[in-house]
């Protein structure tokens, strides 16, 4: 056994010496085609845009389909998709799309305006039990034939006036609709092919796999190996395939932000999908060409319960959140050029809140007094919830240590298991809990309305009679003016009652190498891949 | 031999069921369930959601028609993989956790027996210090931290192979290696423990005494009892180390199933959550049984009970 | 004399073994072996050491484990902080101090636990044999194949997030290997004269099985033994990730070492000062197993 061993041990070292020399980095390309690499988070759910909730679906669903109206190249403005104009009424409540001629399915079908009110009609339908159904919940009729209370959709406010033409009927003045529509709920689905597979209203059915796809996006689905990548290339009955710049983009589900980051190294990626906390700082004064920190349109903050004593006692609200600095959190803990939160609406160039938290410490320890724990004397023992994660671990830790320090308060800190936590946060199980929200679309309508009385993600039991009146009033206004007067209301009455205590703006931090080109920024991080390109 | 064999399969049904309802039942009453998301969704589509998926049902009877399901060998669709069934994604990831697994077990044994062999054997010598140190290598450091350390070594440093994928045979060496260490170093210690008690007991000696070669006393005699506590252990330790290892899967970019035993219960997805336990429990009954059997091959004064 | 021993000198071992129930030169005569043992001797020195550091370390501190300071972030070891700062500026020394409190009280408990169930249960399974070991082992079979995450999970909606509950949640699970071990080692040695002259001598199944038979399986159960402990500290890490046991901003080993491991490349210091006092924790573990096990191997003491 012993004399076969050394020569094992030197063809194990051609092996991997072979395999050292003959490698090369994936991200370099050696036949002239276009190939991105991009880290993508987590496995997808699935790739059909009517079921799936989630941003790593996004990203894939965006190159395969198209909705109406795409993000434009500049990443605030919005391009044509299928439709290649529209119009709207005077009222703002009936918005008609004119489709082009020549938008085709994967198939070569034409693409045309009865498949959009088809595959509305499907994502509607209760059987079918898609999450994100509420999103159409704004066109007349919508929502009743959703819950089922309506079972005839002509009735519905989607209708095709003829192949190439859409007309949609709004039950209020929606403005943000355009935004809304770049969202995957509203991306039309190839209805036969769905039917050939089980039918429309089976959730999970076949057509989603690689052999059955069939899009209308400017690429196809060509292989999808669960847990390993998912590979789109460009599809040749696109109708503007001749401005698709890559040949082909290669989507790595990597859970963990290190393994992600020691691929973008090593040349396995164009891009990260994240960048952990602790390679920031070297990222920013090494590589500061593959660094790239990006608005993205979302809060961070806390929840109180105002059910529950103390924080039912609005004094005691406002001291918690007026003894953190989060000045010193942003730059300190999370790293990634959050901008501190003194409001929850984050701000955009259409609209800013104006309502701030005002006060200082001096202003927080004297409410506490005057709720009754003078310098924390007293104070009950209440817990701060968060879900398991390094970085909302530290964040809560170093918000204890503030409110210990500054009012003498002592919060515990309490983690769960995800679903656990949403549970617990969803039961009003907590006294102080950890949350984000991402917007839906650019608009601040998606983080007014929240915090309607018994909302299915309001979770603080904040109920305002008030608020509830003026938010009704915004869905009525003829102008963004008059609507925006109105959340500027809204978030007045928000940081004078303190149901929750903003902490920062998100950004979105990742690496990403100069070779990708017109990667320009997006609140939302959402983007049409046909204007992605590559260097050389 | 036979009718022990036969007779521990058959009790395998039982246990199967135990473990099938137990776990059944257990996930209905965690907190949270396959819908619950952050963005809630709205009652009426949760009530359509669950009646899609049967989960509007009396537990009960969502209990007996799933086991009739598994009867006809259907485990169900996956509640987070909307368009896949469990069969598929264990069939799909299965054979990834096998390979990687078999490489981790030969790197264990063929690093973990001689060395626990040789440590026995000079024990308290240097040598015993030297293979004892390294074996506890494996020990010492968990394997989230021997997968990025081998990662930044030969996939930055040496550039030798990538930090992570699963693609060419090179893809194979880190993984196993990370998984390998830490089953060394149990193979190690228990086999040097295991090789200690046999190797003073009288029949060594009197091999030892009859003029047996060196050689021929550890490999013929010292090893069958030696390796008693390894093969006790080694049973459950082949079933978790088949099946995939999470840490290991996450670091390297694996698409084994180990991570589906982990994230199937922090998805909620019951139906997944189950496939896999059953497949783990399977293997565990019969790597058991193996176990078993092996033990009174190895120890011939034992009988099949 | 409770080990193996030739057919030639049965009595003499029945008679010892009764030696041994009063107290005999035993414990005395291992004691001495052990501290003849110069690796075991500073294994046991180190691990002392170790847990008087873990103890008073932290009073002498002039840092709190939770103590922050935003302006001192991932500083590294210096005059001020002898082992540098984490995330949030606090004094690693200390925190690996109160973590060790931790993780030694984790290990030490949590092991009994699954020690004591896990030789019993195993030794009680080979002893009888047949009909008892059978369904005895498959009640193993099932333990092992119960979805640990769920069970944990489970365990805190009914019993809350005590501290009790974490030593439970994973006597549970680590107690099972221990079993299979130690049911095989019975079962080799069952057959053997001395114990079937115990039993001609009519003595009690349980004083068999505790005074006989177990003490002739003490290797095997010393090193696993030493195989466990740090499975259970690195255990404790992922339970805190389920919220159960060590709560933030308290540490342990586990959690210095995990937080450690995704920042090795920027702040090494954080990894390697938890890590190195983990391994030297292990290191003098297994050096006072070994000895251990020497010390209690009678023929080995002969030779």
């Amino acid at each position: 056994m012993l004399k076969f061993s050394p020569s094992l041990l030197t063809a194990l070292l051609a092996a991997l010496l072979l395999t050292g020399c003959g490698k090369k980095s994936a991200t370099t390309s050696t036949d002239g085609t276009k190939t991105l690499h991009v880290g993508n988070g987590t496995e997808v759910q699935d790739l059909d845009p009517q079921i799936v909730t989630g941003v790593p679906e996004n990203k894939v669903i965006n190159a395969l389909f198209e909705g109406l109206v795409i993000e434009g190249p500049a990443g605030t403005d919005t391009a044509p998709g299928v439709a290649e104009r529209w119009e709207t009424s005077a009222d703002g409540l009936v918005w008609t799309f004119y489709l082009r001629a020549d938008a085709r399915w994967s198939n070569d079908d034409k693409v045309t305006a009865h498949d959009f009110v088809r595959s509305y009609q499907r994502i509607l339908t209760p059987s079918l039990a898609a999450e994100y159904a509420y999103k159409l919940h704004h066109v007349v009729g919508a929502e009743d034939y959703n819950t089922g209370k309506l079972t005839d959709f002509s009735q519905v406010g989607f209708t095709a006036l003829d192949d190439r033409t859409l007309q949609i009927t709004l039950r209020h003045r929606a403005p943000f609709l355009l935004e809304a529509m770049k969202h995957y709920s509203w991306f039309p689905v190839h209805i036969p092919t769905i039917e050939k597979f089980d039918g429309l209203t089976r959730k999970g059915s076949r057509w989603t796999r690689t052999e059955n796809m069939v899009g209308n996006g400017a690429f196809i689905l060509t292989d999808w190996r669960p847990n390993q990548k998912i590979i789109v290339t460009r599809s040749p009955t696109y109708w503007d395939r001749a401005n698709v710049k890559l040949d082909a983009i290669h989507y790595y589900p990597i859970e963990s932000v290190d393994t992600e980051e020691r691929m973008f190294r090593t040349g396995q990626l164009h891009k990260t999908n994240e960048l952990p906390i602790s390679k920031i700082d070297t990222y920013k004064r090494d590589y500061p060409e593959n660094y790239r920190q990006d608005i993205y349109y979302g809060t961070y903050f806390y929840r109180l319960n105002v059910t529950r004593p103390p924080l039912n006692d609005v004094r005691v609200r406002r001291a918690l959140a007026l003894a953190i600095d989060r000045e010193q959190l942003v730059a300190q803990v999370t790293r990634g050029g959050q901008a501190p939160a003194y409001h929850f609406i984050p701000p955009t160039e259409e609209f800013t809140p104006e309502a701030r938290l005002q006060g200082d410490l001096a202003e927080a320890r004297r409410l506490l007094a005057e709720a009754g724990y003078p310098e924390g004397r007293g104070f009950p023992k209440i817990e701060l919830l968060y879900n398991t994660s390094e970085n909302h671990r530290v964040i809560a830790e170093a918000i204890q240590q503030m409110w210990r320090r500054q009012l003498g308060v002592d919060i515990g800190l309490r983690n769960e298991e995800w679903k656990v936590y949403l549970d617990s946060q969803d039961e009003l199980n907590y006294d102080i809990c950890r949350a984000g929200w991402i917007a839906d679309y650019t608009d601040p309508n998606t983080f007014a309305d929240m915090w309607v009385t018994a909302g299915g993600n309001n979770d603080t039991g904040f109920s305002s009679a008030e608020y509830d009146r003026l938010l009704r009033a915004s869905m009525d206004t003829q102008t963004d003016e008059e609507r925006f007067a109105i959340y500027q209301q809204l978030e007045k009455i928000l940081m004078d009652e303190v149901p929750v205590i903003p902490i920062y703006f998100y950004t979105r931090v990742y690496a990403i190498s100069p070779k990708v080109l017109n990667w320009v920024k997006n609140p939302l991080d959402n983007r049409a891949w046909k204007f992605i390109d590559l260097a050389e | 031999m036979f009718r022990f064999i036969a007779r521990r399969l058959l009790e395998t049904i039982p246990v199967l069921l135990v473990i099938i309802t137990a776990t059944f039942f257990m996930i209905r009453f965690v907190p949270g369930g396959p819908f619950t998301a952050e963005k809630a969704v709205t009652p009426e589509i949760l009530r359509n959601l669950e009646a899609h998926y049967g989960l509007d049902q009396p537990l009960h009877r969502q209990y007996f028609s799933y086991l009739g399901d598994l009867v006809r060998g259907d485990l169900g669709p996956s509640f987070k993989y909307a368009n896949r069934t469990v069969n598929e994604i264990i069939f799909d990831k299965l054979p990834v956790s096998l390979e990687l697994g078999a490489w981790s077990l030969l790197v264990a044994l063929c690093l973990g027996l001689p060395l626990g062999t040789i440590a026995a054997i000079k024990r308290n010598s240097f040598l015993d210090y030297l293979c004892s140190g390294f074996g506890m290598v494996g020990i010492c450091i968990p394997t989230f931290v021997m997968g990025p350390l081998l990662a930044l070594l030969f996939g930055i440093h040496l550039q030798w192979v990538n930090v992570s994928g699963w693609y060419g045979p090179a893809d194979r060496i880190l993984p196993a290696l990370t998984l390998g260490f830490v089953y060394a170093a149990y193979v190690a210690r228990l086999t040097r423990g295991g090789m200690l008690e046999v190797l003073n007991q009288d029949f060594i000696r009197t091999a030892r005494s009859k003029g047996a070669s060196e050689f021929r006393v550890i490999f013929r005699h010292a090893l069958r009892g030696g390796l008693l506590p390894i093969v006790s252990f080694l049973g459950p330790a082949i079933a978790g180390i088949l099946t995939g290892s999470f840490v290991i899967e996450t670091i390297f970019q694996i698409p084994g199933l180990g991570r589906e035993f982990v994230q199937s219960a922090f998805n909620r997805d019951y139906t997944l959550v189950l496939g896999t336990v059953i497949l783990y429990a399977t293997l565990i009954i019969f790597l058991n049984l193996v176990v078993d059997v092996v033990q009174v091959w190895l120890n011939p004064k034992l009988k099949f009970e | 004399m409770a080990a193996n021993l030739s057919p030639a000198q049965l009595p003499s071992a029945v008679v010892n073994s009764a030696e041994l129930e009063s107290g005999s030169s035993l414990w005395r005569d291992a004691w001495h072996r052990l501290a003849k043992n110069k690796l075991a001797v500073f294994g046991g020195a180190t691990l002392v050491v170790l847990a008087v550091f873990c103890i008073v370390g932290p009073w002498l501190s002039p840092y709190g484990y939770e103590e922050q300071n935003l302006a001192n972030t991932f500083a590294p070891p210096g005059a001020a902080h002898w082992l540098g700062t984490d995330q949030l500026g606090r004094d690693l020394l200390v925190r690996l101090m109160a973590g060790g409190r931790i993780s030694i009280m984790v290990g030490l408990i949590a092991t009994l636990v699954a020690i004591s169930i896990g030789v019993t249960y195993g030794a009680v399974a080979g002893f009888f044999g047949g009909k008892v070991d059978s369904v005895m082992m498959r009640i193993v079979d099932i333990m092992y194949a119960l979805p640990f995450t769920i069970f944990v999970i489970l365990l805190m909606v009914f019993f809350g997030r005590h501290i009790w509950l974490l030593f439970f949640a994973i006597g549970a699970v680590e107690w099972l290997t221990m079993a299979r071990i130690v049911r095989g080692q019975i079962m080799s040695i069952k057959k053997m004269e001395f114990i079937e002259a115990a039993r001609s001598l009519g003595l009690g199944k349980r004083r068999i099985i505790f005074r006989h038979m177990i003490p002739n399986v003490l290797g095997p159960i010393i090193v696993y033994t030493t195989l466990t402990i740090p499975a259970i500290m690195l255990l404790e890490a992922f339970l805190s990730f389920l919220g159960l046991g060590v709560q933030p901003p308290m540490s342990s080993w586990g959690t210095l070492i995990k937080d450690g491991a995704e920042k090795m490349e920027e702040y090494p210091w954080l990894l390697l000062f938890p890590g190195t006092v983990f391994s030297l924790t292990l290191f003098s573990l297994n050096f006072l197993g070994d000895g251990l096990r020497d010390a209690l191997d009678v023929r080995a003491a002969k030779d």
